[in-house]
């Protein structure tokens, strides 16, 4: 430990000069930038695999293995280890059949999770929100806005999710030409939908903005710093 | 006057003779009448004064004229031989008629058995075999018929065949069209015992070698005229009208088939005149007997008869076929059954039925003299070698059009691209001039000062509830700390979460921390190492990581429902921990599930790893309050779970500026307030950039505007 | 043979799915404890499959690398420390101080790097989108993020005046009520996606798990 922490200097320095690598794409594709992402892709792919192995795998297959022996197979931990094996047959085209099992496992239990929550978590939710939205007995919680003034926002507010709404409904009529057309309500209200998402991404793209200046401020004191400490002392 | 050309062997006859002389095939095909024909019969009359009316008249009186026949001009050489021939050469002299052409003429003639082969001192032997075998078998002698009339002709003909099984097949057709007679010699003819006029029988050793059919060794001549097929891309020529030979009239005696009475307008064979010249099947000398031959034919292995070998092109036509009326053939009629089967009208080529007296006559082939008959000639009747225009393609224009782009196209796909030129690189000046200047301005306030950005007092309007809920949070039960957030937000989310963790370190809060992602749990450490350093927090007594937690949605399931058993292997666990996993640690003793948290506090930079940890989470915490500390960009999508009457979430901390703010009511500068600096000028910088573009985007408009 | 198996793999897809969809809106004890087993199953299948995914980048990379194709030094170099973090996270684990220096003096500050170039490409990207396209829902777009920003960051001159107040205030009003609205809609729309895509899995009208 304490030989880490006389290196951190050098540790430090390492991170100025890979920063530095980086932020050299500013100048254009250089040498020194691909070489500092690929440095950094595989020391991520290496440290994901080892936490995974370590605080996953080794606990939940090998550690009771190790500590009941071959008796640690009579209970349900058969299972995880035919379907880790079978996943491992995925790997080659030949043998990928039985991998299929536990990818459909997987699978079903993702998607049963996904439209478990969708339906819980947001679908409901939100309708009901949209809805309680529009008592005049209620009162906005973070501002405190009451009558004309919220009544005003809801009303925005529910345009903006029922325009928003429609936008997304692709589905139309023949007509007489056999083109597909829309009707003119939903074709206006969708053009609002479209304008209403554009808002929502206006506003984020400037808190990304904003993210990504916090990110350069805090590179950048992080260099300054660097600097200081060579010649500040 | 022309010589005439048989049909069947393509050799030369005398211009007014009725059958050939070397297979006795009938060269006047036999016509129906008309005027033509009427006048095409009378020509014979005046023209008969040939070796043929010789002979019939010597083979009536019983003696030779004597008379060569005259000679012709152009007439070949061989056949100017022939009839020079010496009195002491075998074969019939000149103006001798054989016996069996008497015979075939002259039915009056005596029977043949009463014809003693001894009796004609020229007869050779084994044509008087024959004549005896004749006799034998009790054929019929042919009932004489007048010399001038032609009329009688056929019954003449079929009278001695009559006690024969009739020959069904066509007793009234020409003489072309009959099965060839089925009398053989008994005797095999033996060199030097034949005429010198007929071929002389090969010699025993040349027997064997003999086996095909002799060939006609001439040259084979094309058509004079263009042949008209479908192929062809010239003008057809429209085909000549074939003379039909006329079939045979009625006879006037009992004993014709019903169906040669069906035909009474078929002429008399000496009506017949002026057929339709039939190119001799000989090819050219030199070239293959059908083109496209490359000689798999050896014609060296065919024994030809000298008189074969000297055979020359056959001339072309002289006269012109004559239209004789044709049979008067009825158009097929299909039965109903058949006629219902008939493809639509639409697509029925429009076939045109000429009226009976329209229709051409067959004048070549077997089935010269009919009427209504397809037109054998040229194309079938006439072989011929195929024109190079006949295996031309016919191509319309857009269809070479068409074969033009696929033959480009292929040519493209094997065309080598020549190496493109490097591209001239562009000076990126506009992103050159932003970096500089952006990076100048973030460093300013860092380095001397300026600008100077006033912190800010009041933050957003969710920053006063968050501050809210933190304080309200109960200290005897840890806070779950969820790191969700990648590495690169790190620079923001340090100092967003940092006045938050400053807050809950103050009050004295024990903190698990857990994360779904693997570089969760050492940012997780980065975060309460800076937070609890001046707090004496450790780890393991107020602290722990709980570890890392694979799967996404699954994942927060699986914690949500039992967090022990979700994650059995802790990070940094302290060694006085044996169990690795955390679980035993005393800050931890009471939880067991996730409502037994104080609080459940997600740091995510991501609007998706929100949601999951809503729609999982949120339904197992009870009572148990849900805080996000967000990235500014996220913040608008986590806003509607929010602000809401029933809100899963109930508070947020977005941005930098509310962390400032937050930082300010803390009273204890952090790292939000160390960026303010350069994160206003940054922001500053960008605002000046849109604002830029903005009045050079509605310039430029109004001066396009302007042109236009 | 080839059709029964790809019916075993969709009914052990909704089987398994059903099961775990029935949790979420019942609460009974046997459908509970199969959940969990099924949920648990699942966690550990997708730390596995991480590990074989680790495996094909290293596959892909190795044959670059021994067919020395284009790039193949890059490819080294991240052969290279993909191997040495991977070893010494296995020795050492991925909690040692060793793991954790590569982590803190390496990864991070190369990926905050990345992220800081944002800053300078999402400025050159509205100044772009603001020159060059003058519809409508471009200006939205544009304008909105510009008042935003005025009132997100601070100011030269009258940072807590009224004028950066009123803006405030402008930028509080655009993110709480214009862009929520717009938010709950996408959200609304795709949670419909969701449960649509999530059902056809479970009813096997789609198969990403193969045949």
């Amino acid at each position: 430990m304490s030989n880490i922490a006389s290196l951190q200097p050098l540790g430090t320095l390492l991170a100025a000069l890979l920063t530095i690598m980086v932020l050299s794409y500013l100048l254009g594709d250089n040498v020194l930038f691909r070489l500092a992402v690929h440095i950094f892709v595989g020391m991520a792919a290496g440290y994901a695999g080892s936490i995974a192995v370590h605080n996953v795998l080794i606990p939940r297959l090998i550690t009771p293995v190790m500590t009941n022996g071959l008796a640690a197979f009579n209970s349900l931990l058969i299972v995880p280890w035919l379907l880790v094996l079978m996943l491992s047959l995925k790997a080659w085209r030949s043998t990928a059949g039985p991998g299929s099992l536990p990818v459909a496992l997987m699978v079903g239990v993702g998607a049963s999770l996904v439209v478990g929550g969708a339906v819980t978590g947001t679908l409901v939710p939100q309708t009901i929100a949209a809805m309680d939205s529009l008592d005049p007995r209620a009162v906005t919680p973070l501002t405190g806005e009451t009558g004309l003034e919220r009544m005003l926002n809801v009303v925005v507010l529910l345009a903006g999710t029922i325009s928003t709404l429609v936008y997304f409904q692709f589905t139309a009529r023949r007509d007489a030409t056999g083109q597909a057309t829309r009707s003119r309500l939903a074709t206006w209200v969708a053009y609002v939908g479209r304008l209403f998402i554009a808002l929502t991404f206006g506003v984020m793209y400037a808190g990304g903005l904003a993210a990504a200046m916090a990110v350069l401020a805090e590179r950048v004191q992080f260099l300054l710093s660097l600097v200081y400490s060579f010649f500040g002392g | 006057m022309a010589d005439i050309r048989c049909p069947m062997c393509s050799q030369l006859n005398p211009e007014g003779a009725e059958v050939c002389a070397f297979c006795s095939a009938r060269l006047r095909p036999l016509l129906a009448g008309g005027p033509s024909a009427d006048a095409e019969a009378g020509e014979p009359e005046s023209g008969e004064a040939d070796w043929l009316s010789r002979i019939r008249s010597e083979a009536v009186r019983g003696e030779p004229s004597g008379e060569p026949p005259p000679a012709e001009e152009g007439a070949p050489d061989w056949l100017s031989r022939l009839r020079r021939a010496e009195a002491e050469e075998e074969g019939p002299p000149v103006g001798e008629v054989p016996t069996w052409v008497s015979e075939a003429v002259e039915p009056a003639a005596p029977a043949p058995a009463e014809v003693a082969p001894a009796a004609a001192p020229d007869v050779p032997d084994w044509l008087a075999r024959v004549r005896e075998r004749k006799a034998a078998e009790g054929v019929e002698a042919p009932e004489p018929a007048p010399e001038s009339t032609d009329d009688d002709w056929l019954g003449r003909l079929r009278a001695p065949q009559e006690e024969q099984a009739p020959a069904r097949e066509a007793p009234t057709l020409p003489e072309i069209l009959r099965p060839p007679p089925e009398v053989a010699p008994a005797v095999k003819p033996t060199p030097g015992s034949l005429p010198s006029w007929l071929p002389q029988p090969p010699a025993a050793e040349e027997e064997a070698a003999d086996v095909s059919p002799p060939l006609p060794s001439t040259p084979w001549e094309p058509p004079s005229r263009p042949i008209a097929t479908p192929f062809s891309r010239g003008p057809v020529a429209p085909p000549p009208a074939p003379a039909w030979p006329p079939a045979p009239e009625t006879p006037a005696v009992s004993g014709p088939p019903d169906w040669a009475q069906a035909a009474p307008e078929l002429a008399q064979p000496a009506e017949l005149e002026g057929l339709a010249h039939v190119p001799a099947l000989l090819p050219e000398e030199g070239t293959p007997f059908l083109p496209g031959e490359s000689g798999d034919f050896d014609l060296d292995s065919v024994h030809l008869p000298e008189w074969l070998s000297e055979v020359k092109a056959p001339a072309a036509p002289s006269k012109p076929p004559t239209e004789e009326q044709g049979i008067n053939l009825a158009p097929a009629t299909l039965p109903a059954w058949l006629e219902a089967m008939r493809p639509m009208e639409t697509f029925r080529p429009v076939v045109e039925i000429q009226p009976e007296e329209e229709q051409m006559v067959e004048a070549a082939g077997p089935l010269a003299g009919l009427r209504g008959v397809l037109l054998a000639e040229p194309v079938m009747a006439m072989p011929r070698q195929t024109d190079i225009g006949s295996t031309r393609l016919d191509v319309t224009e857009r269809q070479y059009a068409h074969a033009e782009f696929l033959h480009r196209m292929v040519q493209e796909e094997e065309r080598e691209l020549p190496p493109a030129a490097a591209a001239r690189r562009r000076i990126p000046l506009t992103r050159w001039i932003l970096s500089l200047v952006l990076l100048v301005a973030v460093a300013l306030p860092m380095t001397v000062g300026l600008p100077a950005f006033a912190v800010p007092i009041l933050g957003p309007p969710d920053l006063n509830p968050f501050i809210g809920r933190i304080n309200t949070l109960p200290t005897d039960r840890p806070v779950l700390l969820v790191v969700d957030y990648e590495p690169g937000y790190s620079g923001e989310l340090e100092s967003v979460a940092g006045p938050m963790l400053d807050h809950m370190v103050a009050r004295g809060l024990r903190i698990a921390t857990v994360s779904t992602r693997p570089s969760g749990p050492p940012l997780a450490e980065r975060l309460l190492v800076r937070a609890g350093v001046d707090a004496g927090y450790q780890n393991g007594r107020d602290y722990l990581h709980l570890g890392y937690l694979p799967g996404g949605p699954a994942a927060v399931q699986l914690f949500a429902e039992n967090p022990r058993q979700a994650v059995p292997r802790g990070y940094l666990i302290p060694a006085e921990l044996t169990s690795r996993s955390g679980w035993e640690s005393p800050m931890l003793s009471g939880v067991s599930a996730l409502r037994d948290f104080g609080a459940v506090i997600l740091i995510t930079s991501g609007a998706e790893t929100a949601r999951t940890w809503i729609e999982q989470a949120s339904p197992r915490l009870g009572d148990v309050p849900l805080l996000m500390v967000l990235s500014a960009g996220v913040e608008p999508m986590v806003r509607p779970y929010y602000e809401t009457l029933n809100p899963q979430v109930d508070a947020i901390l977005a941005g930098l500026p509310a962390a400032a703010a937050y930082e300010n009511a803390n009273g204890r500068p952090g790292g939000a307030q160390s960026i303010w600096g350069g994160f206003g000028s940054g922001v500053f910088v960008a605002e000046i950039t849109l604002a830029l573009g903005a009045g050079y985007g509605l310039l430029t408009a109004l001066l396009s505007r302007r042109r236009a | 043979m080839r059709l029964r198996a790809s019916l075993v793999w969709a009914a052990v897809a909704s089987g398994v799915g059903l099961i775990v969809l029935l949790g979420f809106f019942f609460d009974i004890e046997p459908l509970r404890v199969a959940r969990q087993i099924l949920v648990d199953w699942a966690v550990l299948l997708a730390a596995w499959a991480l590990i074989l995914g680790l495996l094909n980048l290293l596959s892909v990379h190795w044959s670059k690398v021994s067919q020395q194709e284009k790039g193949w030094p890059y490819s080294a170099v991240l052969l290279l420390f993909f191997l040495v973090t991977l070893i010494l996270g296995l020795l050492f684990g991925p909690d040692s101080p060793v793991i954790l220096f590569l982590f803190n003096n390496v990864q991070l500050p190369i990926e905050a790097s990345l992220m800081a170039l944002l800053a300078v490409t999402l400025t050159i990207a509205g100044f772009r989108v603001v020159t060059r396209r003058r519809d409508l829902v471009s200006l939205v777009f544009v304008g909105v993020g510009f008042l935003v920003l005025l009132g997100t960051g601070p100011w030269l001159i009258g940072s807590e005046g009224v004028l950066n107040t009123f803006f405030r205030d402008v930028r509080n009003w655009l993110a709480q009520v214009w862009a929520a609205g717009g938010a709950r809609g996408i959200l609304l729309g795709v949670a419909l996606g969701a449960i649509a895509t999530g059902l056809r899995v479970l009813l096997a009208a789609d198969r990403p798990y193969g045949e």
